[in-house]
């Protein structure tokens, strides 16, 4: 049976197949996994990739950043390592480097070819946030990559279906929490073993040898709204620039958005430069930040894939914060990173007002990464998201507490106290913290943690706002500033 | 003969299964400011069309959308909600997720509970039970007159790690309803004592709120009822099991899902009856469809749903509840789903729908953009046993679960369901039990539902039997096994249900007396396997006599609905007058 892949009823059929087959994985990998940060946060997501590693369906659930490092990682440099044609069936492969994938080493990133009849038709691919890789836990304080964590070259963690020991063995040793790890390692394993499993059988329904017709089907029509949408908005360059509280300094970010016909860049010349603490921002969680925000504002609606990207690229001088030398520290890297979209959406204000949203809280995620021994010596360590109110929205209030940009639900203070010797005394919203204007923003949160361990333990704090505040768009007053207070005492954010 | 009813928001459908075996559909539209009306209206003109009396009726089954629409309307009582000190704010602060990735616009389900109504209880428990904080009960008696004064209908308590230790919860009931006399209090430690507390609030919430509702509909139809002598009344849970008014009354959030469930466990009946019971059942409504995998006849039943989407069909924008419900794929393509092309130029239907009003373009009432055609199901779901859900949260691992500990944990249960089944008119010798695990690898997060063997094997036995099953059941779900990490068991479930009843056969009404003409005439209907309109025969469903055939392209019509066989199926009527499409 010939199949028009530009039929609107076949083609939407099985592009909803696709995006069903990641959704599936999706399931598997959180329904597995062990980690809190990963079955309860969702920090994780899987992504579906063409031969040329082009990314095809993604999970409809996901952080939305991690979609777009993952073809990143498979074109520049998975390639490069492991070339296609020595790849077998079987084999899964993945790393942790932070210049790979998404700029910070708990971020395993994992691919598995999928054969049929002998060719590999597509790439099963998932990142998932690892609960401890050795090194420092996560937070700003470290000063080189080296000080973040054991770093995997992309290695292959399966030889034709065979376990690879010696990484697994390696890993267990480097990390604090080892069967958590290497729990969610297994359910990565087998979040793709899903998909791999599911495009053969949807192949061999439809009696289709590749996936190559329908995934130019699938570009050619995102690409062309994209580019219709981007024709829309008058060019022009559009500017903004914010300021973030930093670690000892503070940061700067530029902007410019320079709309051409059916193209749009956005250049961050002027930004600051590099920083000694781990807040500097690896170039691919940039550019998916930068794609991230862009997909919002022209469009949302469409599932996002490859296509959708085309149209759309950005630059940051080489040696700034938002493009910092190979080494440079970036474990906490969303602390500036989260807040690109914010920046963008500023710099657009003025030309898309019914699409923009101010600031938002949870831009950055608050982490707070509490870590130690039980009296029992077992180690223990967790984070724990809190997250402001989104910003306001043309004709809506920003929803209170809510994760934006990112995608992280927060771990339920039940599970949370399960994991961690510490009790939650409250959480709640801050009244009037969501910054004032025709259309307010969402309310942030109070959260108040008390270690009840009998012994001391690290606390190690992700967070940003303190000094300037979330900002309002289009007249709109700014958000409260955050606060950090231990006992009855400021302290160090 | 027995009767069965689904109200529904805009009609209350019946059916009366005569002592011949014969259903006799009925339907009258729906009295949504008193849904016992329609029924009771219902009721008596079904009898009267069959010659019956109440007498003669020896049970009814009821579904209803009552408690659905109590919550999709914002109908319910004025709720007020207790939580730890601290956690008032647990409904609005949510997950803190997101349903959808790029649409800066989303939008939440509002709280069923206004803030100013959300109270914390002086008191805290820690994740191993000890009291780390008293309740403070002059707190708990001063807020009563809060309360009183606020007019509160109905309180919903959940407090933190209570799915576990439930006393502090116990005990605020006890202090509100001695003051409160006649307003019902949830607690969430018996609503769903279940772990994670944002769902677990989130469920006791939409119990509370529905409560006082559907308690004064069972009491209403009960006292009718009974003044009309019929059996017993059992109503449809999600789960597809029925229960007595007095579980009804008091955990009506079980019934969220009543009437789709009903229509699952019909399709399970009806399959079984021709001997293929692996199937998929659909059932269209005028907004949604519902599909649902029966296997041996039997529905997944899942531990989660959600409702009150503040996004169509969007998972995440609307109100979690944690309670046993038949698995279903519902789905924005109903009857009145408008059909559009969306911006990538892709045929879309839903979610976007002409609802009743103006409903399709069909009815000529105004609707103007292209829809799904209207069909429905014939309802039926008078084959569901009496079943009653009980759940008990005590983490064990798999090798501590020794016969005496096991033994335990499950007269508990029994003694837990036994209230409910004995109000349901069973006697225990009639009860069988269904005894399951929630389990999972040692450190996970998730379980999977794992029926457990009888308890009399010996202990290693039902150890390795157990391992084995879960294994099996997490291979065939996550394609990957785990090795050298043990197993846990976190929820312990027990499902006591009474005998499936003896329905007969289940067939339409015979409007026949064998003479009628079954073919009504031909129309021109298109088939896109044809690429072109064929000259079709229309038959009337119930002039046609089991045995006989039908070649496609056909169109079988009935009073409930259409079936359109295309060119390349055909069509037998099965002994009970079922339509059997073949497709070659």
């Amino acid at each position: 049976m010939e199949i028009d892949f530009n039929d609107p009823v076949a083609l939407q059929v099985m592009w909803n197949r696709l995006v069903f087959i990641t959704d599936q994985a999706d399931l598997a990998l959180g329904r597995t996994a062990f980690s809190p940060i990963v079955r309860e946060n969702h920090d994780y997501v899987t992504v579906l990739m063409d031969p040329d590693g082009n990314a095809l369906a993604q999970c409809t659930l996901a952080i939305p950043v991690f979609i777009s490092t993952l073809p990143m990682a498979v074109k520049e440099h998975f390639f490069r390592v492991h070339p296609p044609g020595t790849l077998k069936p079987g084999d899964v492969l993945a790393t942790n480097d932070a210049r790979i994938g998404t700029g910070h080493p708990p971020d395993l990133v994992m691919v598995t070819p999928i054969f049929h009849q002998g060719r590999i038709v597509a790439y099963a691919g998932c990142i998932a946030h690892l609960p401890d890789v050795g090194g420092r836990p996560q937070s700003p304080d470290s000063v080189d990559v080296f000080e973040e964590g054991i770093r995997l070259p992309i290695l292959k963690f399966f030889n034709e279906g065979v376990i690879n020991q010696d990484v697994f063995d390696i890993i267990a040793s480097s990390s604090r929490l080892p069967e958590e790890v290497l729990g969610d390692i297994n359910s990565m394993v087998a979040a793709n073993e899903v998909m791999r499993r599911e495009v053969v059988g949807f192949l061999e329904e439809y009696r289709l040898d590749t996936l190559t017709d329908l995934a130019r089907a699938i570009y050619s029509r995102s690409e062309d709204y994209m580019r219709r949408a981007i024709r829309e908005v008058p060019d022009g360059v559009y500017r903004a620039e914010m300021k973030l509280d930093g670690v000892n300094e503070d940061v700067t970010l530029k902007a410019a958005v320079h709309v051409i016909g059916d193209r749009i860049h956005v250049d961050y010349a002027g930004t600051s430069g590099e920083v000694e603490n781990g807040i500097n921002v690896a170039p691919h969680y940039r550019i998916a930040h930068s794609l991230y925000a862009l997909k919002c504002l022209l469009d949302p609606t469409s599932p996002n894939n490859e296509g959708c990207a085309i149209p759309c690229t950005d630059e940051a001088p080489e040696g700034s914060i938002l493009n910092p030398r190979p080494t440079a520290a970036g474990a906490a890297r969303n602390l500036v990173g989260h807040t690109i979209p914010s920046l963008i959406f500023r710099a657009m204000a003025e030309v898309l007002p019914d699409r923009v949203q101010a600031d938002s809280g949870g831009a950055p995620i608050w982490g707070i990464n509490c870590t130690g021994v039980r009296a029992n010596g077992q180690p223990f360590s967790s984070i724990q998201n809190f997250h402001g109110g989104q910003g306001g929205r043309s004709g809506l209030d920003g929803n209170d507490t809510l994760s934006f940009p990112s995608n992280c639900k927060v771990t339920p203070v039940e599970i949370y106290e399960r994991s961690v010797p510490v009790v939650i005394e409250s959480k709640e919203l801050i009244a009037d913290s969501g910054g004032a204007g025709e259309y307010r923003g969402g309310l942030g949160q109070r959260g108040v943690i008390r270690n009840i361990s009998g012994a001391p333990m690290s606390i190690y704090m992700n967070t940003e706002h303190v000094k300037y505040p979330c900002f309002g768009v289009l007249g709109g007053s700014d958000g409260a500033p955050g606060r950090v207070v231990r006992g009855n005492e400021p302290a160090p954010s | 003969m027995k009767l069965a009813f689904d109200t529904g928001g805009t009609f209350t459908d019946l059916a009366l299964l005569d002592d011949a075996g014969v259903v006799h559909p009925h339907k009258v539209l729906s009295t949504p400011d008193d849904p016992s009306r329609a029924v009771l209206q219902g009721i008596d003109e079904l009898l009267a069309m069959c010659g019956g009396t109440g007498r003669d009726v020896t049970a009814i089954f009821g579904a209803t959308t009552v408690v659905t629409n109590a919550v999709l309307e914002r109908k319910g009582a004025v709720t007020a909600l207790i939580t730890t000190d601290g956690f008032q704010d647990i409904l609005r602060i949510r997950t803190e997720g997101r349903y959808d990735l790029y649409d800066l616009k989303l939008q939440f389900s509002e709280p069923l509970v206004l803030r100013q109504n959300c109270f914390g209880a002086k008191e805290r428990v820690s994740v191993d039970g000890t009291i780390l904080r008293p309740l403070d009960e002059a707190g708990i008696t001063g807020l009563a007159d809060k309360l009183k004064t606020r007019g509160i209908e109905a309180i919903a308590v959940c407090l933190l790690h209570s799915y576990r230790y439930g006393n502090h919860e116990a005990r605020i009931r006890t202090l509100l309803q001695t003051r409160l006399p006649g307003v019902s209090v949830s607690l969430s430690s018996v609503v769903c004592p279940e772990i994670r507390e944002y769902d677990r609030a989130s469920t006791t919430v939409v119990n509370a709120y529905t409560r006082p509702l559907m308690a004064g509909h069972v009491k209403q139809l009960e006292g009718e009822l009974a003044q009309r002598g019929t059996g017993q009344l059992l109503w449809m849970t999600s789960s597809g099991g029925v229960v007595p008014g007095v579980v009804a009354s008091t955990l009506p959030v079980r019934m969220i899902e009543s009437g789709p469930a009903a229509g699952v466990v019909a399709s399970g009946e009806y399959a079984r009856r021709s001997g293929d019971a692996n199937l998929l059942s659909f059932d269209m409504g005028g907004t949604t469809a519902k599909l649902c995998m029966l296997l041996d006849g039997e529905p997944r039943i899942v531990p989660e749903l959600e409702v009150a989407h503040a996004a169509r069909f969007r998972k995440g924008s609307g109100l979690p509840l944690k309670i046993q419900s038949v698995q279903m794929i519902e789905i924005g393509a109903g009857g009145g789903s408008i059909a559009s092309v969306g911006a990538l130029g892709l045929l879309a239907v839903g979610p976007r729908s002409a609802a009743a009003a103006p409903g399709p373009a069909c009815y000529g009432l105004g609707g103007e953009e292209p829809t799904v055609t209207d069909t429905d199901l014939v309802l039926g779901y008078l084959a569901a046993p009496v079943a009653v859900d009980v759940a008990s949260s005590v983490p064990l691992s798999l090798n501590d679960c020794s016969a005496e500990r096991l033994d335990v944990i499950r007269s508990g249960l029994v003694r837990d369901a036994t209230p409910a089944i004995e109000a349901a008119g069973l006697s225990s010798g009639d009860v069988k039990y269904s005894f399951s695990a929630d389990m999972r690898h040692v450190g996970q997060g998730y379980e999977i539902n794992i029926r457990l063997p009888a308890l009399e094997v010996d202990e290693a036995r039902f150890k390795a039997e157990v391992a084995e099953a879960f294994r099996k059941s997490y291979l065939a779900l996550y394609g990957r096994s785990v090795v050298g990490t043990g197993i846990e068991v976190i929820t312990w479930r027990l499902r006591a249900s009474g005998p499936v009843g003896e329905v007969g056969s289940i067939h339409a009404p015979p409007r026949a007396d064998g003479n009628g003409e079954a073919l009504r005439g031909y129309r021109s209907v298109y088939f896109s396997e044809a690429a072109d309109t064929l000259r079709t025969p229309v038959y009337d469903h119930y002039m046609l006599r089991p045995g006989q055939s039908i070649a496609g392209p056909a169109i079988v019509e009935q009073r409930e609905s259409t079936a359109v066989i295309g060119p390349r199926g055909s069509a037998t009527l099965d002994a009970r007058s079922n339509l059997v499409i073949t497709l070659s």
